[in-house]
């Protein structure tokens, strides 16, 4: 058996961003096992954005800092973390008036959202038909990475620290031994043993607390997304949603490519299953030409289908875990991606410090078997 | 003379001989003439998908000739062309004495007859047009 | 540039019409690509790279690659090679990535339907269109797609005659088989055929197709045979993109289909069968080839096709790899030099060659994308080309509902993929209840016609590839 100080589960941004923090606090003697490649799972599959326009405060926290972060580990890292903003369109007064008082509640964080008249949203990306859109919420500190940059970044800062990245590292077995509160993981290769040990699995943790009989409160949800040949690049700069065209979501790429999606329907049920549906492509080419008419003539490149590893309140599970040295950070309902950086320095602080000024006590996964449910996050796509 | 050494599924030419002169093991075989029997009427020449076969006559006095599939734009009966070798090399000049247009041709692909001196009926496999 | 006089080929006269080229009036034949109708105006530079903005021009000539993409009628990306010129059209080369269209365009809205046939065929080339008699010959109704505006697939453009046996089509020249098996295809009544429709995905059972540019359907057929044939492989050599490099198959495409002369002279790399049977064609068509470059030491094509040049003078220079391509713009001329037994370059072994076109048959690989977003189980096999799905004697692949069926199941011909078609057709209409012990007696013998083609010693690398991947049934169920 080979012992570890900490031992990571999951090679996607949660899991990186955490073992970055953690070498950061010198935690050298630290194992990511990733049962793929990095990437393989959620964060490639994911649609690149990043943003701190939520509804609820600690959300909106995590993501100032996450915002802040990123800026700061792509500069170190070397890979482009784009601050084009996201920029919601709204279609009805109300919706507008309810972006409104969220944009007061962001500015209270220091989050400088704006609500734009429909010109303005024009004078951002001038492609947008605004003859139906009634306003628009933008926060220029929003932006975008691209999964792949991100990733390989990380496996080449792992590669040059004392850290190890495992791929190709599918872990086949755990065990809790009480005696020195060790947690045995094993992969086909070899046995690992480490005190701490974090399940950044995302939709496949539940499949891992199975393996040590605990019960993990995740389901997968099949979300669709797809990417179209490359246009110039600046045609789309910020992040464009319309809550109003079946939670659509789409900008463009640093390759070229518009990617995006819209909602899954409510009656899907969650399963494993990523195949693409055709229906889908329907729905995305329908709301895409709606919000931007030109779009009817892009071709769609690639369609795929990931998860949203949801939690009963559609916030994530971050912490300890009914097993000391067990923790979570997983769950993130569709906002791993853009809130790793900030969990992987909140959970990291966690782990080292035993505290953190994030506010991770309000993602406590125990809040679960206390029955206190948070609000549901601001969810899209 | 059939100049088709591989063993490629193929069997037109077995197929269409109006003499049964050709022999074929099976349709991978390759192809040999029992010269006993073949008369000279150049059916293999017109429906050999390959054109790998050409008709050698000394049997006049008045000659050797070769008949060649020909693809290509056709010469004119009596026409002095430049006979070529199986490198395209030039041989001598020869007189075309004979032709079938891919309209006459039973199997879709024209054929030129030249007269040919008898020391190179086994090396002229071609003709160009001498513009 | 058009080929007036040809030997086997005639290229009747159409209706003239006029489209414009970044704001210039070009002429054009009915019934011709925009992209033949720009290279016979002698315009053959179609687009700019996206990123290091290097001209672009024709390669595949069938909408397999995305060399030819232009601006047409304000839509960007659209592929001139099976895009049909029309009276007025406004086309524009694209420089770098397009742009989004600002405003909407001429283009109707998409209309988004459904069909529902007991058979989807997609390719209409020798396999597809052998596999949709089939089944339609069984009771079964067919809906045939095929990405290309005619119907033949690469048959249409094979002048030579087909070898094989002659209770089948053997001596009957390419063409006239396509046109023979198109025509019976368009006048049977239970196939309905739809050109100029890509299939875009296979979802489950369903698979989306998307019609000229407009429509966009959904179809549910109870089975799918995939026939959607190969793409030319590209090779790596210095300005290897610039405009006068083709597909040999593209070459062919132009000069055979569509009477347009692809330049004046040609180097051919590749001395296999289509290296050979193309040159052949180019001289045909009054076009000089100055040799066939070839990297193996020896001829890969049949004696006999090789024979069929040598005669014209023609040299075939095995051992050496093309270098490099010259020119400012396009093509000028052609370095080849000598490879040793090793792979290694032989230093000043260099040949040039003054050509306006080098033609590349280097090989082809399966279209397998459909196979593989359909969930078919694939295996790499080079005998075969590379990628190709899984399946058992009866072209079913790992999903029941989907058949495979020519060039995409593994690289042969068309002989071969006509018996395939045949297999695939009449199991996938067995399979829901039509045709009956006659569609066992097409199997059978197709079957056994297949074995005879390919039991000579040319193809014993075939054989074992196949063997690979012809598992005795079905390894899931779907």
């Amino acid at each position: 058996m080979i012992t570890k100080d900490v031992i990571i589960i999951g090679g996607g941004s949660t899991g990186l961003a955490l073992g970055y923090y953690l070498v950061n606090k010198g935690v050298d003697d630290l194992l990511i096992l990733e049962k793929d490649y990095v990437g393989s799972g959620s964060t490639g599959r994911c649609g690149t954005g990043i943003r701190a326009q939520f509804a609820d405060k600690p959300t909106i926290r995590m993501m100032k800092r996450a915002e802040a972060n990123w800026k700061e580990i792509s500069s170190e890292l070397d890979f482009e973390f784009n601050r084009t903003g996201y920029l919601y369109l709204h279609y009805t007064e109300s919706d507008l008036e309810r972006y409104r008082e969220m944009s007061e509640l962001q500015n209270s964080f220091g989050v400088p959202t704006e609500i734009l008249s429909p010109e303005d949203a024009k004078e951002i990306c001038d492609l947008i038909d605004i003859s139906e859109v009634k306003g628009a919420s933008f926060n220029p500190e929003d932006g975008k990475a691209h999964p792949f940059d991100v990733v390989t970044s990380f496996r080449k800062y792992f590669r040059e620290s004392e850290a190890e990245l495992k791929e190709n590292s599918e872990v086949t077995s755990m065990k809790l031994r009480r005696r020195k509160g060790l947690k045995l993981v094993k992969t086909p290769s070899s046995t690992y043993g480490a005190k701490v040990v974090v399940n950044a699995a995302g939709g496949w943790a539940p499949k891992l607390g199975e393996m040590i009989n605990l019960d993990i409160p995740i389901e997968p949800y099949r979300h669709q997304a797809i990417i179209t040949e490359p246009f110039k690049l600046g045609s789309i700069e910020p992040m464009i949603i319309s809550m109003h065209h079946g939670d659509a979501y789409f900008t463009q790429t640093n390759r070229g490519g518009i990617i995006g999606g819209v909602g899954t329907p409510e009656d899907e049920p969650p399963s494993y299953n990523m195949t693409e549906s055709l229906e889908f492509e329907k729905r995305v080419s329908e709301a895409f030409a709606s919000i931007i008419p030109g779009l009817k003539h892009a071709r769609m490149l690639r369609h795929w289908a990931g998860y949203y590893a949801m939690s009963p309140d559609g916030n994530p599970l971050l912490g300890e875990y009914r097993v000391p040295g067990h923790y979570l950070a997983a769950g993130f309902s569709g906002h791993g991606y853009m809130m790793a950086p900030s969990v992987g320095e909140g959970l990291a602080d966690l782990i080292v410090n035993g505290q953190t000024d994030l506010p991770l006590d309000y993602y406590d996964p125990e809040r679960v078997d206390r029955g206190e449910l948070r609000e549901d996050a601001l969810q899209m796509g | 003379m059939i100049e088709c050494p591989q063993e490629i599924p193929c069997d037109p030419c077995q197929a269409n001989c109006p003499a049964g002169a050709i022999d074929l093991e099976d349709i991978n075989g390759t192809p040999t003439v029992d010269f006993e029997k073949c008369t000279g009427c150049s059916v293999c020449v017109e429906s050999c998908p390959g054109l790998a076969i050409f008709t050698v006559d000394c049997s006049s006095e008045k000659g050797c000739t070769v008949t060649i599939p020909y693809e290509f734009d056709l010469p004119e009966v009596g026409e002095e062309v430049i006979g070529l070798n199986r490198k395209g090399e030039e041989i001598s000049r020869v007189t075309v004495t004979s032709l079938k247009t891919k309209g006459d041709s039973a199997f879709d692909t024209p054929t030129v007859t030249v007269q040919v001196q008898e020391e190179h009926v086994n090396e002229l496999r071609n003709i160009r047009r001498s513009k | 540039m058009r080929i007036n006089d040809h030997p086997i080929l005639s290229f009747p006269e159409t209706e003239t019409i006029t489209f414009s080229y970044q704001g210039r009036e070009i002429n054009a034949k009915r019934g011709e690509t925009i992209a033949a109708a720009l290279h016979n105006a002698g315009i053959t530079e179609l687009r700019n790279s996206g990123d290091r903005e290097r001209g672009r021009g024709l390669f595949c000539a069938i909408g397999k690659c995305s060399s030819c993409l232009m601006k047409v009628d304000g839509v960007p990306n659209v592929r001139t090679c099976i895009t049909m010129v029309q009276e007025g059209m406004e086309v524009e080369k694209q420089t770098g990535f397009p742009e989004i269209p600002s405003k909407s365009t001429k283009l109707k809205s998409e209309i988004i339907e459904k069909k529902s046939p007991e058979v989807l065929v997609i390719g209409g080339g020798p396999a597809g269109l052998r596999a949709s008699l089939t089944a339609a010959s069984a009771g079964a109704s067919v809906l045939v797609i095929d990405e290309n505006p005619l119907l033949g697939g690469q048959m249409i453009k094979q002048t030579h005659k087909f070898f094989g046996s002659s209770d089948q089509e053997a001596g009957e020249r390419g063409k006239d088989i396509g046109d023979r098996l198109s025509r019976e295809v368009s006048d049977h009544p239970e196939i309905e055929v739809m050109t100029s429709t890509s299939a875009v995905g296979i979802f489950e059972e369903k698979v989306g197709i998307y019609k000229n540019r407009e429509k966009f359907l959904k179809v549910d057929p109870e089975k799918t045979i995939v026939a959607t044939g190969a793409t030319e492989d590209m090779i790596k050599f210095p300005n290897n993109d610039m405009p006068g490099v083709y597909g040999a198959g593209g070459v062919q495409t132009l000069m055979n289909v569509y009477g347009v002369k692809p330049g004046d002279r040609v180097l051919m790399v590749g001395a296999g069968n289509v290296g050979l049977i193309i040159t052949y064609q180019l001289l045909q068509a009054n076009v000089e080839v100055a040799a066939i470059a070839e990297i193996a030491s020896e001829i890969g094509g049949y004696f006999v096709h090789a024979a069929k040049i040598r005669r014209h003078g023609i040299p075939i220079i095995t051992d050496h790899r093309v270098s490099r391509v010259e020119g400012t713009e396009k093509v000028e001329r052609a370095v080849i030099e000598e490879v040793g037994d090793s792979g290694e370059v032989i230093q000043g072994t260099e040949k040039k060659f003054d050509v306006d076109v080098v033609a590349l048959a280097a090989g082809l690989s399966p279209s397998y994308k459909l196979l593989n977003h359909g969930g078919c189980e694939l295996e790499f096999q080079p005998a075969l080309g590379g990628h190709v799905p899984k399946r058992d004697k009866r072209m079913r692949t790992t999903r029941e509902e989907i058949y495979v069926a020519g060039d995409a199941s593994g690289i042969e011909e068309a002989t071969s993929a006509m018996l395939e078609g045949a297999i695939a057709g009449a199991d996938a209409a067995l399979s829901i209840g039509k045709g009956g012990p006659g569609e066992e007696d097409i199997i059978r013998d197709a079957r056994e016609k297949l074995e005879k083609l390919r039991a000579g010693s040319y193809y014993d690398n075939l054989r074992s590839g196949l063997q690979e991947v012809e598992k005795p049934s079905r390894t899931k169920e779907q």
